[in-house]
């Protein structure tokens, strides 16, 4: 067979520009700084890094850091390895923010945050899916009393929104110190009604204090007959009737989508509050709230409490 | 061990049973204390360690309390604090050291807890001998570490004031009395029990040492060879071996010296037999002789007297007759006789002394009159030799109790034989007197003896050779009756000399009373000085 140079020309060509168009610089780079911390908290991590890996399938460089780290080291390494876009998880990698805003497109997760200028996921749960699932699991409440921090005021904002649209009525109070939220959750336990209220514990370290406000609330609550829910993932297992986990996985699938609409469309999406949640539920709580759950509703669990 | 022994032996396993028992004691009651000083010593900081656990929880626990400023809120945080029953005091402070509640027992001064407010955690912050104050600090209730990293603030402690609890000695005083009490009684009983075992234990490993020893003890005091029975340990064993060996050495030994002793006696038996026979012999012969000499002595003598008294007779019917020829030829006559009288005398004198016949008459004997007496006899025999007798006399009279008789016999016998062997010299004649003995020396320029000849010439019909005699005469019996005659009283005679140069014999004899006594019957001597 003889070859006919002309034939073959084009595609010869194509290949030889394909490949030199084709290379290691040329695909995108993600960075990824995370914390190391110990179980159980690792395996949140891990989790959203499985996401992220999922969804960005071209050069992922992990950056783990350790409670002592090099900040300008890691940015020249960063600088070094041709990063082009940069996911920070927890608070420890927040530090990077004001360094990487001039230099990376990036998104920050793992964190409660508000909506600050800085893009990401919080892990703030969405109060529309939060009443979603309390009306779900405690059909009989009406009213949901909240006390909160001045940084949770932008989420009040939205939960209003949310439990009108859930035909709940929502009841916020704003505090300053632990002493006034104490003050104010025993002041509510005076107005509250057993089954038809309910007490929403945000995620905030003074209102939702595990130490001096959770046993105050576990123990009245329990006592009155009152629904307790809460936004953090350990309250269920300790005695509320749910608690949201968030689906981490799916968190990072988000973060690695956020960051490269960043990187390639050069937008600013903002702080988007948990969307992908899970619910675990103690199932002593709700038998004491006479709540009784179909076999669907036990499968849709993420947990149970007690543990089988 | 070695100061028991020191004073009287013990027995080895006493020592043992002794030293084991007082180190098994010292090592009860050291381990006694030591365990209960260990044990208090882990209880208190056991105890300390809980009290601060307990201090710690309340400081938790008490955080309500102080961010409401409750005091009900406090009794409910103390009332579990309270229920330990070391515990009790208790006391919740804000952050100035202000107390907001104190229950039990809890004297609170401010100022002693100041420098200690800088404190992280709970800390011992007072201590006396009843009780001890620890103070814990109460922080703002933080979320865990690795959960801040969900936060967007880290977290920071933040004081909210304190906590004393006030815990009692009292359980652990109790406890460390107790912990020493029994471990010395458990200690006690271990001892007597182990004493006990080792009593027994000890028994059993001393006693074929100690049989070994009684027996050894019993051969040694009965003399009889027992064999010691092979037991205990191997050293023992070894020794009850050697032991054994050296018994049967002995043994055959013995035999050995048995089978000697006994041939010896036989022959020592006869050996005496053949002596006594022998010594019998001699005697008889001796006595024999002695008497056939004093009665062939007096057989002589009788005649030749007989002859002398004619010799005599006829010798004066010659003098009438003035036959001088015939008188010089019987004098001659006499003279020979006279001779054979005197060695017939000798002869019977020295068969008396040995035939035991000898008596001995002793009375006071005058020193001065014996050398007196000789002196008559002597100066003419020295004369004739032409010698020079020197008789130095003591400077007081010696009276002695001796047979005088005999005395002079001998001194007589040694002046003459010194006359008779010295030519143109001197014979010298020395008494000489310890507390002991009295010392008669007669010396001479003579021709001397060797050194060879002392013994022999004190022996019987002995000179020192034959040229002696036939030169000088004699019987050769004078010397010998002169020993024998100063051992018969007590004395001796000694020589000393050499060939040509003279000689001197000395007559030594007893003055002591003890010696008197024992002379008395053969003629003792005494001294009298006045």
């Amino acid at each position: 067979m003889k070859w006919n140079t002309k034939t073959y020309e084009f595609p010869l060509l194509a290949i030889v520009t394909w490949l030199l168009c084709y290379s290691p610089a040329a695909a995108a780079t993600l960075a990824v700084l995370y914390p190391e911390v110990k179980a159980p908290y690792k395996q949140v991590f891990e989790q959203i890094l499985d996401g992220i890996a999922s969804q960005h399938n071209e050069r992922l460089l992990k950056v783990p850091l350790g409670k002592k780290f090099d900040k300008s080291r890691i940015l020249a390494e960063m600088d070094s390895d041709n990063v082009d876009m940069v996911i920070t998880l927890g608070r420890r990698s927040f530090s990077f923010v004001s360094e990487l805003k001039d230099r990376y497109p990036f998104v920050s997760g793992a964190l409660p945050l508000s909506p600050n200028g800085v893009s990401g996921v919080s892990l703030i749960a969405d109060p529309e899916t939060l009443f979603t699932r309390l009306n779900t699991l405690a059909p009989k409440v009406q009213r949901v009393f909240v006390v909160y921090t001045s940084r949770n005021k932008w989420l009040m904002e939205l939960a209003l929104q949310s439990a009108e649209s859930k035909n709940l009525k929502l009841v916020p109070y704003e505090v300053k110190d632990l002493a006034q939220a104490v003050e104010k959750y025993r002041e509510i336990f005076k107005q509250t009604n057993s089954y038809t209220d309910s007490i929403w514990l945000p995620l905030d370290k003074i209102t939702a204090n595990e130490k001096v406000v959770l046993p105050l609330l576990l123990k009245e609550a329990w006592r009155r007959k009152i629904v307790l829910f809460s936004s953090k993932p350990s309250h269920a297992k300790r005695g509320a009737l749910f608690s949201i986990y968030p689906d981490n996985k799916r968190s990072g699938v988000r973060l690695a989508q956020m960051v490269q609409e960043i990187h390639r469309l050069q937008n600013k999406p903002g702080v988007e509050p948990m969307k992908y949640l899970k619910v675990g539920v103690n199932l002593r709580t709700s038998a004491h709230l006479g709540l009784e759950y179909s076999r669907e509703q036990m499968h849709s669990f993420y947990a149970v409490f007690p543990t089988p | 061990m070695l100061i028991i022994g020191r004073n009287k032996p013990q027995t080895l396993r006493r020592q043992l049973l002794t030293f084991l028992l007082l180190s098994i004691a010292l090592l009860s009651i050291l381990s006694s204390v030591v365990g209960a000083w260990v044990g208090s010593s882990q209880s208190r900081s056991m105890l300390v360690n809980s009290s601060l656990q307990i201090a710690g929880n309340l400081a938790e626990r008490s955080v309500l309390s102080l961010i409401t400023s409750s005091e009900e809120n406090a009794e409910e945080a103390t009332s579990q604090v309270l229920g330990f029953s070391d515990v009790i005091g208790v006391a919740i402070l804000n952050e100035e050291l202000t107390p907001l509640l104190i229950k039990g027992i809890l004297e609170f001064n401010a100022e002693k807890y100041m420098s200690l407010k800088n404190n992280d955690g709970p800390k011992l912050a007072e201590e006396d001998s009843k009780s001890w104050r620890i103070l814990a600090p109460v922080y703002f209730p933080d979320i865990a570490e690795g959960e801040d990293e969900f936060e967007m603030e880290a977290g920071d402690p933040k004081k909210m004031g304190y906590v004393i609890i006030n815990v009692s000695k009292e359980s652990l005083i109790a406890l460390s009395d107790n912990l020493l009490v029994y471990n010395i009684l458990i200690g006690v009983v271990t001892a007597a029990t182990m004493g006990a075992l080792m009593n027994i234990g000890i028994g059993r490993l001393t006693q074929p040492i100690f049989n070994l020893s009684h027996r050894m003890k019993q051969a040694q005091e009965s003399g009889e060879h027992t064999f010691a029975r092979i037991e205990g340990a191997k050293e023992i064993r070894q020794m009850a071996e050697s032991y054994n060996g050296m018994m049967k050495v002995l043994e055959k030994q013995e035999d050995e010296l048995i089978g000697m002793n006994v041939r010896l006696e036989s022959e020592v038996e006869i050996r005496t037999k053949e002596l006594i026979q022998a010594r019998d012999a001699a005697l008889v012969a001796a006595r024999t002789k002695s008497e056939f000499l004093a009665n062939i002595s007096h057989e002589l003598r009788t005649p030749l007297q007989a002859v002398m008294g004619y010799i005599e007779l006829v010798k004066e019917e010659l003098e009438f007759e003035a036959m001088d020829q015939q008188i010089e030829d019987l004098e001659e006559a006499m003279k020979s006789s006279q001779r054979l009288l005197a060695l017939i005398g000798s002869i019977l004198d020295l068969a008396k002394s040995e035939s035991g016949k000898m008596e001995m008459n002793p009375q006071e004997t005058s020193l001065i009159e014996v050398m007196d007496d000789l002196t008559a006899i002597v100066k003419p025999l020295a004369a004739e030799n032409n010698n020079q007798l020197v008789i130095t006399p003591p400077r007081s009279n010696i009276v002695f109790i001796a047979d005088r008789e005999k005395v002079m016999h001998v001194l007589l016998n040694l002046l003459s034989n010194a006359c008779k062997f010295t030519h143109d010299g001197s014979i010298e004649f020395t008494v000489k007197k310890t507390s002991e003995t009295l010392k008669l020396s007669i010396s001479d320029t003579g021709i001397g003896i060797s050194q060879d000849q002392h013994t022999l010439i004190f022996d019987e019909f002995r000179q020192v050779d034959g040229s002696v005699k036939r030169q000088y005469g004699g019987t050769g019996l004078g010397l010998a009756i002169s020993k024998r005659f100063a051992q018969m009283m007590g004395g001796n005679i000694s020589v000393t000399s050499s060939l040509g140069k003279g000689a001197c014999f000395t007559l030594s004899l007893p003055l002591n009373s003890s010696v008197s006594l024992e002379v008395e019957n053969k003629g003792s001597f005494r001294e009298i000085t006045q």
